[in-house]
């Protein structure tokens, strides 16, 4: 349950939205630090360079007021005063330490200038200390080494990173969290919202969406104009049942009289009258019109009502044996094998006469669309996703899979079937009869050839199990 | 007024042999439709029956409570009083004539309702009359003739509802359990035409529509059992209307 609503809030577009903002927090943050990062450094080094120039300024004076021994002696007073910060070398032509805190004269300094070295304090220990600072050659073979540790601009560095990923890892993690946070909260009111639509789709067109919000946001927006349009929606249903079950008061009686009339008409001619043959076209084709007037309004009736409280428990093995027995002489008009596979006595909740015609009408239509000797199988199974599904299965030419979602369409018909006698009405009426028992009306291929219809309970009409 | 039977030999509107002998049936018709009512009244007449019409709800019960009828035929949608209403009064008082229903509410929940008010049979608009009279006819019948039997004879067809035999010309026919249930109810309605919608109702249970004349493949079964191997067919296909077992 956790992990579902986890995995609900990450996939979310909110979650996702977030996610891009906290990607550019952290992108200009790292803008930032370099900029900071560049910036101070280049004027701790700056500050250093001009601590350096001073140094060199005053060596220099030294050694032009007095000679070589005062210059000694200011080396010798500034390694006193400085510590280990500074280093101050100064060495003969044969690179001979005269004065100075360097032990050694560094390897590979450049001769003049400005230089950059490191110095190993104890010798097989790691930690060393980066120099900057410059090398001034004196007459007669003299160079000076003054020179400055660059450990406080390292260590400063070393503390701008260290703030920088802390505001990282922290703008990430309130990022994320309140990015979660938030779209966990707006998935729940879409997943409520969807919910609703959900039951609206089943068939409880009732149902209204709650605010509870005291300040009206977008989603309450979109909560109120999905209202409206169910109030809509609704409405016009109302206005649709209202107009058929006008048509339908007043299309029975003149039907109703017109058959009347014509059966009273052919009642009278006499028996060898030529009116007679289409006066008798005339009474099935009222016939045929009257049947699927009534489909048509047996099918409104059934999608527009709720039924539901008026179901019953019902024996539904005892019902398929009752479809098959009814039609199997068609079956074996045919030279068709039907058999039925219900090992156990299933009880589930349901309208009797309604499931006896929806397994009638697909019966029906399996012995009529399966060529002779054809094999049609009525099985009663519990599938694995659980409920009870009544599964047909036959070995006609089948249904090509592109029009398998049309096949419930009133007056939908395959185009092969034309020619056979029929409204295109049988499959709608069993897809009503389905949908008011909350049952799923599948079509898939059979093996070889054909096709399978599974009729399929969900579990909880089976209060008995 | 005089009473004559008409020969019909379409087989639309049938005449029936038990009733020359009986008392001319008078049936009450409520109904608003006067179109409709005019049509079932000619059929009835041409069926021998006499009729007496009215519009209207009230009237009706009033009619009706004078218990000279052979049947009562109600709409159920009527002005003053709806047909409901009208046959709940009449069980109340006591009145056990057969009721029979019109209705355009045709659905089986309503059929429900109306058999539970204490009709006999419930029709829906729009119908036939050939399945009116044969509703008509199987009603009046059952009235006047409440003793139960438990053997059925028709010509040399005999049928035991104890030992759920069924022999013809001394030889025994083996019948399917729902074989035996047809050609039970076919007996009971011996002589009368039965339309393939009284035998799915009273055979089968289930009221739904066949999208298949599947009842006409199970007579022709039946047929086969009990009469291709005789020479006198008895059970007879009744054109535009049903079936009959008839002896001659």
């Amino acid at each position: 349950m956790i992990s579902k609503s986890l995995k609900g809030a990450l996939h979310s577009y909110s979650f996702r939205i977030a996610l891009l903002y906290v990607l550019f927090f952290l992108v200009s943050t790292l803008i930032l630090f370099v900029f900071i990062f560049y910036n101070g450094t280049r004027s701790a080094t700056e500050q250093l360079d001009e601590t350096l120039r001073s140094d060199k300024i005053a060596f220099a004076e030294r050694f032009v007021q007095s000679d070589l021994n005062g210059l000694i002696r200011l080396v010798n007073a500034r390694v006193q005063g400085q510590g280990q910060d500074s280093v101050y070398s100064l060495i003969s032509s044969e690179k001979e330490i005269i004065a100075g805190n360097l032990a050694n004269w560094p390897q590979k300094l450049l001769p003049q200038g400005l230089v950059e070295f490191t110095i190993t304090h104890s010798p097989g220990k790691a930690k060393s200390t980066s120099f900057r600072g410059e090398v001034i050659k004196l007459p007669d073979g003299y160079s000076l080494l003054i020179a400055r540790s660059r450990q406080r601009i390292a260590n400063a560095q070393h503390r701008l990173v260290n703030t920088f990923s802390w505001a990282a890892i922290i703008t990430l993690i309130l990022g994320l969290s309140g990015g979660y946070l938030l779209s966990k909260r707006a998935v729940r009111r879409i997943s409520n919202i969807s919910r609703l639509c959900r039951t609206i789709v089943d068939g409880d067109i009732s149902q209204r969406l709650s605010i509870v919000h005291p300040v009206q946001d977008d989603l309450d927006d979109l909560t109120l104009n999905i209202n409206s349009m169910l109030d809509k929606i609704e409405r016009l249903m109302g206005e649709i049942i209202q107009v058929s079950d006008n048509i339908a008061h007043d299309m029975r009686t003149p039907l109703s009289n017109l058959r009347l009339k014509l059966e009273l008409i052919e009642a009278q001619a006499a028996s060898d009258s030529p009116v007679r043959a289409p006066l008798q076209e005339s009474i099935s084709d009222t016939d045929s019109i009257i049947d699927t007037f009534n489909a048509l309004l047996r099918i409104s009736k059934l999608q527009a009502g709720n039924k539901a409280a008026q179901f019953k428990s019902l024996n539904i093995s005892a019902l398929l044996e009752d479809v098959l027995e009814l039609y199997m002489p068609l079956a074996e008009d045919k030279q068709q094998s039907l058999q039925l596979q219900a090992d156990e006595e299933i009880i589930i909740s349901g309208d009797r006469d309604l499931l006896f015609q929806a397994v009638a009408n697909l019966l029906d239509n399996a012995i009529k669309y399966t060529p002779e000797l054809g094999q049609i199988r009525v099985q009663l199974q519990r599938p694995e996703s659980g409920g009870i599904s009544i599964v047909l299965c036959d070995n006609g030419p089948g249904v090509p899979e592109s029009e398998v979602d049309k096949l419930c369409h009133r007056f939908y018909r395959v185009d092969s079937s034309r020619s056979l006698p029929g409204n295109g009405l049988g499959l709608s009426l069993v897809n009503a009869i389905a949908t008011l028992h909350k049952a799923e009306l599948a079509f898939s291929p059979n093996q070889a050839s054909g096709l399978c219809v599974h009729f399929t309970f969900p579990a909880r009409t089976n209060p008995g199990l | 007024m005089q009473f004559t039977q008409e020969i019909d030999p379409t087989g639309v509107f049938h005449t029936y042999p038990g009733l020359k002998e009986k008392q001319r049936m008078h049936i009450l018709l409520i109904e608003d439709d006067i179109q409709t009512a005019e049509y079932i009244i000619k059929g009835l007449r041409k069926n021998s029956y006499t009729c007496e019409h009215t519009p209207s709800g009230g009237d009706g019960l009033a009619l009706a409570l004078q218990n000279t009828y052979a049947l009562i035929i109600v709409d159920r949608m009527l002005p003053v009083m709806d047909g409901i209403t009208i046959v709940k009064k009449l069980r109340d008082s006591d009145m056990r004539k057969p009721v029979l229903f019109l209705s355009a509410l045709g659905d089986v929940d309503e059929r429900v309702t109306g058999l539970k008010a204490g009709a006999d049979d419930y029709l829906a608009k729009p119908f036939a009359m050939s399945e009116l009279l044969a509703r008509i006819e199987a009603l009046i019948r059952r009235d006047t003739q409440k003793n139960q039997v438990s053997e059925y004879q028709i010509a040399d067809l005999h049928l035991d509802l104890l030992s759920r035999e069924v022999s013809r010309a001394e030889q025994k026919i083996d019948l399917q359990p729902r074989e035996f249930k047809l050609l039970t109810y076919l007996m009971q309605h011996q002589e009368q035409v039965v339309t393939r919608m009284m035998l799915l109702e009273n055979v089968w249970d289930y009221h739904f529509d066949p999208q298949t004349n599947i009842i006409d493949v199970h007579i022709s079964r039946l047929r086969t059992k009990i009469d291709k191997p005789f020479d006198k067919p008895l059970l007879h296909t009744v054109r535009g209307a049903g079936y009959r077992l008839h002896d001659q």
